[in-house]
């Protein structure tokens, strides 16, 4: 835009958002190792899920055989009308799977 | 998934997700306001548009790979600067000339890239006489990136709009309905680029000289376009919902924003029908404001007739050709919202034979959309394995919708007719309504009581009139 003269009108001007509400905390500690574990899918029921799951099973089965995968069917769909009702249920269904980690999905 | 990521984070167990390549950038918004780091697994490209083949070999090289690091790897971190250079509430960022004041505000992306009204102090002081409420009070944390929604900042961006100060009070009672969980603005970066639509009915529509009737959703009215300017600046600069080269904003295409919409009370007086408010609960002379988001738009639909009926079915006819495709979102949430805009004179016609209720009823019945299509276009669109029986299941939809295997019978979306809205506005003088829709469970209408300061009357009786 154009240069500024001496005449023009200077503005102080406030900054338009705000401060951060949300106090970020460290995420959960990772694992050594998948063997014996328990892995809970929690799938929004969109974007071919019902393809990309049991491949991601058979990919991390290879690696860890030990490793039992808890069906998304267990939790409820996380995406959509009932999501906080799901969301509200999910610590003590994972309790109740003794969940040793989660893979959620499809962002897409 | 993100959230649901956090949620499972936050009890101690690490968590993955599944994101596509396009959508790491809206992540990356989506993460600033869940308080803890999340691990993503990608998928390169869109899973819809991709053969057998080529989205085994992508789940195999990357996206499996991804997952499992995310799950026996490094601990995710969020970037350590993450909310630590924001400056304090209420300072001054910058100063500098008109131009150069819009010039710093686009490469903050603090604009809808328009110019704006400089946010002074003494600009946003006036505005914050408007309400009884302290600058630093907080509605709430605001999604998407978890920022306060506060009363200063409902200031600022009233004055960046066009707003004037005796705005405020609507000002207020727009962002307190838009954070109401049940509206879901967490949600309005979603890909059908769906837009607020805000209504506000009471004595203050016609004192703050909302345009209600021919025109009424044009520009050029300071009242209606200034406010539905608000509501698309508060989405970028505190929600965090920007299209590139901006990020969080993941409307496809999207739709521009929409100018505030009134009622024309009288006429709905006149004819004995209640406002859009009183459907809502309140009573006649109280101010409120609505949200609700919109989705589509249908056409203009002319109606002519001496009957009820001569209007309604065309209304039936339309809402169903305008938004027939999105019915599939009914099946699979169990909510849509249509809302009719009456024209008055149409209206009336109808009015001297139906209540509004026998109007919805009539629309929740003919509003019809053959199975086959809307299970077609669910597919398409994002849920390959939509079936009505596994909605059945679900319990979102009564048994009837099951009932039949054939694929051309009629469903109707509208599973109660309270979900259908109507109100009157537009050109008396033209025989013509206008159709909107919500986008399901993703910006319901949700209302607000306004809530007027103490001394609106002496503010009122002092301000500058409306030229």
């Amino acid at each position: 835009m154009t240069n500024a003269t001496s005449s023009e009108p200077q503005y102080e001007v406030l900054w338009p958002s705000t401060r951060k509400a949300v106090k970020s905390r460290a995420a959960a500690p990772r694992l050594a190792d998948l063997n014996g574990k328990v892995v809970c899918e929690l799938w929004d029921i969109l974007f071919r899920g019902d393809t990309i799951y049991p491949m991601v099973r058979e990919y991390i089965r290879a690696r860890y055989p030990g490793v039992k995968f808890i069906d998304h069917k267990e939790f409820g769909n996380f995406h959509g009308a009932r999501e906080r009702d799901v969301i509200k249920a999910l610590p003590a269904k994972l309790k109740k799977f003794k969940a040793d980690a989660v893979i959620a999905g499809i962002g897409a | 998934m993100l959230r649901a990521a956090a949620v499972v984070e936050k009890l101690g167990i690490p968590a993955a997700s599944i994101i596509s390549s396009h959508f790491l950038k809206q992540a990356e918004i989506v993460k600033k306001g869940l308080g803890v780091p999340v691990s993503i697994g990608v998928y390169p490209g869109v899973p819809l548009l991709d053969s057998d083949e080529v989205l085994a070999k992508k789940v195999n090289d990357v996206l499996a790979p991804g997952l499992l690091n995310g799950l026996v790897g490094e601990v995710p971190q969020d970037a350590a600067t993450e909310g630590a250079l924001d400056p304090a509430p209420g300072s001054i960022v910058f100063r500098g000339t008109l131009n150069e004041v819009q010039d710093h505000f686009h490469r903050q992306m603090w604009s809808d890239g328009l110019p704006v009204i400089p946010p002074t102090r003494d600009a946003v002081d006036a505005f914050l006489r408007y309400t009884d409420r302290r600058p630093d009070d907080v509605l709430c944390a605001i999604p998407q990136e978890g920022r306060e929604a506060s009363i200063l900042s409902i200031a600022v961006n009233g004055v960046m709009s066009g707003c004037r100060p005796e705005y405020m009070p609507v000002l207020i009672a727009i962002i307190e309905a838009l954070a109401d969980p049940v509206y879901r603005i967490e949600d309005s970066g979603s890909t059908p680029g769906w837009e607020p639509l805000v209504i506000l009915n009471g004595p203050l529509a016609r004192e703050l000289d909302f345009n209600f009737g021919q025109g009424m959703m044009r520009f050029g009215r300071q009242a209606n376009t200034s406010v539905g300017r608000f509501v698309r600046l508060y989405l970028r600069n505190v929600c965090g919902f920007r299209v590139p080269p901006g990020a969080g904003d993941k409307g496809s295409i999207g739709q521009s924003m929409l100018v505030a919409m009134a009622e024309d009370e009288a006429a709905a007086k006149a004819m004995g029908w209640p406002t859009y408010a009183q459907d809502k609960g309140y009573g006649a002379d109280e101010n409120v404001v609505s949200v609700r988001s919109a989705i589509s738009v249908s056409g203009p639909m002319y109606t002519a007739g001496t009957s009820a009926l001569d209007h309604v079915k065309v209304w039936a006819e339309m809402l169903t050709q305008s938004f027939g495709y999105w019915a599939f979102t009914a099946f699979k949430t169990g909510e849509w919202y249509p809302l009719v805009v009456a024209g008055p004179g149409v209206a009336q016609v109808i009015a001297a034979e139906w209540s509004k209720e026998q109007v919805r009823t009539y629309l929740r019945d003919h509003i019809q959309v053959p199975a086959e299509q809307a299970q077609r276009y669910a597919r398409m669109g994002s849920t390959p394995t939509f079936t009505f029986e596994h909605y059945v299941e679900e319990g979102m939809l009564p048994a009837e919708y099951a009932a039949s295997p054939d694929m051309e019978r009629m469903v109707k979306p509208v599973l109660n007719p309270s979900f259908i809205d109507i109100l009157l506005a537009g050109d008396p003088g033209r025989n013509q309504s206008r159709a909107y829709l919500c986008n399901h469970i993703q910006g319901p209408p949700v209302s607000k009581a306004v809530k007027l300061p103490a001394n609106w009357s002496s503010l009122r009786s002092a301000a500058r009139n409306i030229p």
